[in-house]
């Protein structure tokens, strides 16, 4: 168990390392943002293992604070890649929605210590669409791209993968808990450490192919 | 329901969800991919359209040079020569001919050369005939005789140019030349062709006054007509210049070693 929990710390930790090691030369200047959410992500996953681990209590006020955090990160760094002011209309109110409906889910529905699936899933499906339009925007344009090379096409091709796939067990981990079907886990932590590998190893292309990018320019 | 089959289903539903995700991506980028090869075949053929625009505006400019050299030559050439022969039987008729009269004849006989060679370095023909070395020595030529101010002109033994270009190439070195004269006021001009592993580099300094680049830019000194033509060559063009500094104008031109 413990060393799944290490193994999924692994590919986070490659990201914040690249990111480091790359920060001065990050085009555009808002990537450099990902050194700030990758240290929030890292300190959140270390926080909310150790507290299990060691008070035996569930974590999930830990991951319910992060998530909301790391939503509204994402829709600032969509808002920051679009380039027309139809899109970034579009990512502030989808990033209002997701923060409106999280609060309510706190206050309302599944409670602060209570994993908030309601939340996580509209999260989600809003990150999804984002990343979609991101697509579409792209895929549409009339420039001559090479869309390899452009780090916002690795970063939402990583958080479309993350996103797609952690949806169903996120809006299954409900019942999952009540019933008891994956008492040690085992499964969530193999779908979401393959889901971290694909997502942080997008975000480390994403800033390594930043260099090529900046000459494509 | 069984627990296995529960947690079956939601792994199936996220490696479908996951592999959906992965073609819709790889769908799309292969979408985009024939996208960008018709944006750069559509931009080879604007590329190519403003080649041939260009091409012909040269070649509507050289037949005006043409006609202008053969009306220079047919008109006021001859209108030059008659009024030289009558002051021939002017001079012939008088018992001494004064001093005003045999200036006012030389100058005339002059301006007759000048005509000429003017008319000649304007003709299409005559370019053909010559290469741009020979014709621009002429023109150096013609110029220095003038003693108004020095050209200095150093050259390979040939150009491995197309005589096409090698025209093209000449008005964009003449244009360069006018600019020094009437705007720059310059005493002397040097003007340089070399050649290096690829490229056919050619400058033009002069000492003049010197301008500001954006009062260069915009004040129409024929600048336009140059970096088209340049660029008709596939080459570029550089202007340096500063008030009081005189100018440098720096022309590097692809050049392949087969041509002649």
């Amino acid at each position: 168990m413990k060393t799944i929990i290490i193994i999924g710390f692994i590919p986070t930790l490659i990201s914040l390392l690249t990111v480091i090691i790359f920060y001065k030369k990050l085009q555009p200047k808002w990537l450099q943002l990902f050194f700030y959410a990758l240290v929030f992500t890292l300190a959140s996953d270390i926080v909310s293992a150790f507290y299990s681990q060691y008070f035996k209590k569930s974590n999930h006020f830990i991951i319910n604070i992060y998530l909301i955090v790391n939503f509204s990160f994402y829709f600032l760094i969509f808002s920051k890649a679009f380039e027309t002011k139809k899109l970034k209309k579009i990512i502030y109110t989808t990033f209002i929605i997701y923060l409106l409906f999280a609060l309510y889910d706190i206050i309302f529905i599944e409670g602060f210590y209570y994993f908030n699936t309601y939340s996580y899933c509209l999260g989600g499906i809003l990150i999804v669409i984002c990343c979609l339009l991101y697509f579409m925007w792209l895929f549409t344009s009339d420039r001559l791209m090479n869309y390899f090379t452009i780090p916002m096409f690795w970063i939402s091709t990583g958080l479309l993968f993350f996103y797609v796939g952690s949806l169903v067990l996120m809006s299954l981990m409900g019942y999952i808990i009540e019933n008891h079907l994956d008492p040690a886990g085992h499964i969530y932590q193999f779908i979401m450490v393959t889901l971290n590998v694909l997502l942080y190893g997008s975000f480390t292309i994403s800033f390594l192919c930043n260099q090529v990018w900046k000459k494509t320019r | 329901m069984e627990k296995n089959q529960v947690i079956f289903a939601v792994l199936f539903a996220t490696a479908v969800l996951v592999l959906l995700a992965g073609f819709l991506l790889f769908f799309l980028v292969r979408y985009r991919s024939r996208s960008n090869q018709y944006i750069r075949e559509r931009e080879n053929l604007k590329k190519e359209f403003e080649q041939t625009l260009l091409q012909s505006r040269v070649e509507v400019q050289e037949n005006t040079f043409a006609t202008l050299g053969q009306e220079l030559h047919d008109n006021i050439g001859q209108l030059l020569v008659s009024a030289k022969a009558l002051i021939g039987v002017t001079q012939r008729n008088l018992p001494c001919s004064p001093e005003t009269l045999n200036i006012a004849e030389e100058t005339l006989g002059k301006a007759i050369n000048e005509v000429r060679s003017l008319s000649k370095s304007l003709d299409k023909e005559w370019l053909q005939q010559f290469d741009f070395i020979n014709n621009l020595q002429t023109e150096v030529n013609r110029i220095n005789a003038a003693k108004t101010l020095q050209i200095n002109f150093s050259h390979p033994e040939k150009l491995l140019l197309q005589p096409e270009e090698q025209i093209i190439l000449f008005r964009i070195v003449q244009e360069a030349i006018q600019n020094s004269v009437k705007h720059s006021h310059a005493q002397q001009i040097d003007i340089s062709a070399s050649h290096s592993v690829s490229s056919l580099i050619i400058s033009i300094i002069d000492n003049g006054k010197g301008f500001e680049k954006d009062l260069m830019i915009s004040s129409g000194l024929g600048l336009k007509n140059m970096k088209h033509r340049t660029q008709l060559l596939g080459g570029t063009i550089e202007w340096i210049s500063s008030p009081g500094n005189g100018s440098t104008v720096i022309l590097k031109l692809p050049v392949k070693k087969s041509e002649p």
